[in-house]
């Protein structure tokens, strides 16, 4: 009898664990220190399959600092990163193995590589040579304007051209969740929205999780499926983009009033 | 004029031998962004490792060349992992990075001095016995045409490296930019822990062959580097291209230079040219 019932117990506990849909990458009380000052102080955030979530918040919010903690380009000193429900220290090529891509601010492309070795960079995680020119060949069909100056060196494009290209080569892994940190900075109105137009399109062609810094936020909310905002190391407030859409919110985190 | 062919060939066999210390040098300062001054030491480390296995324990002669190379790779190599990459890991300067490369140097000539003495010696297995060629009314013997095709092969070796393979391009990218590089998933260590083992092990090859051709002694590396490095500012430092054209471009003007002076003056006028391209052209003929 006594048997049975520790059957069951363990058959709803698996039951249980079954039903329980494992989030791809969890940010669990993450505090990170520069020379005492607070850049994060206890930071919880989930980001989930197919998801666009926005790190808004004024500047030194720690809103980039989130994004180099998941990639392990920054220490933290408490809390847990976890992929997949396993913990993880995050180490940035491991974390691009693990299908995490990260596209820094800046629009930081190799300058003095063509655009298509930018691309084979983009791939280099993947070894296989076979596999990286198939992955070319697919993601210039999102990037058609890259296609056309495959052999120039990057240092010839445009600002807006970089930052294509440097998206097109965090795309080459073929990542699950994909990091970006201020991809409008320094572009012209115009171009910004042919950036954030490519996202959508990222994000809804492969599924991919997209986690974007940006203070560019009107742009940012229109594709945005959920917002977390920070300010002094902290989440003050998350939620939808509509919870956010009057503006008031915001206005007390910017401004203080 | 009857020494001008000779002039010629001596003047091509001198930038070979540069061209092998230059190529590895770039190859490392191309990755790194500093200069290596324990490079030099490493040709010492080839010539009496084949010293060492050839002539002390009798081994055959192209197994302990082997050894050699291989083993002034490793040395690079382990230089790399325990002190420079610690170094890069805590931040630290350029300066600090070529006082360290300069302590390696050190540590290791006096090690070879230890083990070796500081006499003189020659790797030649059949001294006085070498063939030689008669090129275009000059004589080059088998040792020198070695350098020279060895040179060549490597140079063409590396530059196909860099352009077409991934890890070439990889080395290219971690020189453009270290951190992106290592965001978008290059392990930037391991590929400079290559970096090092393969420029060291050229090192090594060109101490062979000196030893071969003139003779080794403890402190052969640092004007072997000497050279290398000056043939690279003239080429373009970390252009492993530039550094191959510098290096002949060196060996031509030192030995033209000398024709109807005395010999003691090849050094000065190295070292004039040096001054020269500083002051003037201190990216080198080809800007990286």
């Amino acid at each position: 009898m006594k048997l049975w019932l520790m059957l069951g117990w363990w058959s709803r506990i698996w039951e249980n664990k079954m039903d329980e849909k494992e989030i791809l990458l969890q940010l669990k009380n993450i505090k990170v220190n520069y020379g005492g000052v607070k850049a994060l102080a206890g930071v919880d955030i989930e980001i989930d399959e197919g998801e666009i979530i926005a790190l808004i918040g004024p500047n030194g919010a720690g809103k980039s600092t989130v994004l180099k903690a998941i990639f392990g380009l920054t220490n933290f000193q408490s809390g847990q990163v976890y992929w997949r429900g396993k913990k993880i220290s995050p180490v940035s090529y491991q974390m691009v193995k693990r299908g995490a891509s990260f596209v820094p601010q800046g629009r930081r492309v190799f300058s003095d590589l063509t655009i298509k070795e930018n691309l084979e960079m983009g791939g280099f995680a993947v070894g296989d040579k076979i596999i990286i020119k198939q992955r070319i060949g697919s993601i210039l069909e999102l990037f058609p304007d890259l296609k056309k100056k495959l052999k120039k060196k990057a240092r010839t494009l445009s600002g807006g051209q970089q930052q294509m290209l440097a998206l097109a080569r965090g795309l080459m892994t073929d990542p699950k969740v994909l990091l970006l940190d201020e991809p409008s900075l320094g572009l012209s109105p115009k171009i910004v929205k042919e950036v954030f137009a490519k996202i959508k399109e990222i994000n809804l062609q492969r599924k991919t999780a997209v986690v974007i810094v940006e203070h560019n936020i009107k742009s940012l909310f229109e594709i945005a499926q959920r917002v977390y905002l920070l300010d002094k190391g902290e989440i003050v407030e998350k939620g939808s983009p509509q919870k956010f859409s009057d503006g008031q919110i915001i206005k007390r985190i910017f401004t203080g009033r | 004029m009857d020494i001008l062919p000779q002039l010629i060939l001596n003047s091509i066999i001198a930038g070979a031998i540069y061209a092998l210390v230059a190529l590895g040098f770039n190859l490392i300062y191309g990755a790194t962004k500093f200069f290596n001054l324990a490079h030099g030491v490493l040709s010492a480390v080839g010539g009496y490792t084949v010293f060492f296995f050839s002539k002390s324990l009798g081994l055959n002669f192209y197994l302990s060349v082997l050894l050699g190379v291989l083993l002034a790779g490793l040395i690079g190599y382990l230089l790399d992992k325990f002190i420079y990459l610690p170094l890069r890991k805590r931040k630290a300067s350029n300066m600090v990075l070529l006082v360290a490369s300069l302590g390696a140097f050190t540590v290791i000539q006096a090690i070879i001095a230890i083990l070796f003495s500081s006499q003189f010696k020659t790797l030649s297995q059949n001294v006085g016995q070498q063939k030689i060629y008669e090129i275009l009314g000059g004589v080059i013997t088998q040792t020198q045409l070695v350098i020279l095709v060895s040179g060549i092969a490597i140079a063409l070796g590396l530059i196909l490296i860099l352009k077409y393979t991934l890890f070439g391009k990889a080395i290219k990218a971690i020189n453009n930019d270290e951190e992106v590089a290592k965001i978008i998933g290059i392990n930037t260590n391991k590929i400079t822990g290559y970096v090092f083992f393969i420029g060291s092990a050229i090192a090594g090859w060109a101490g062979i062959l000196v030893g071969l051709d003139t003779g080794i002694q403890p402190t052969m590396g640092m004007g072997l580097l000497l050279k290398g490095v000056i043939a690279s500012i003239i080429g373009g430092v970390g252009n492993v291209y530039g550094g191959f054209v510098g290096s002949f471009l060196l060996g031509f003007v030192e030995n033209f230079g000398i024709w109807k002076i005395s010999g003691e003056w090849k050094d000065a006028i190295a070292f004039g040219v040096l001054i020269v391209f500083l002051l003037f052209r201190p990216q080198g003929i080809f800007k990286k």
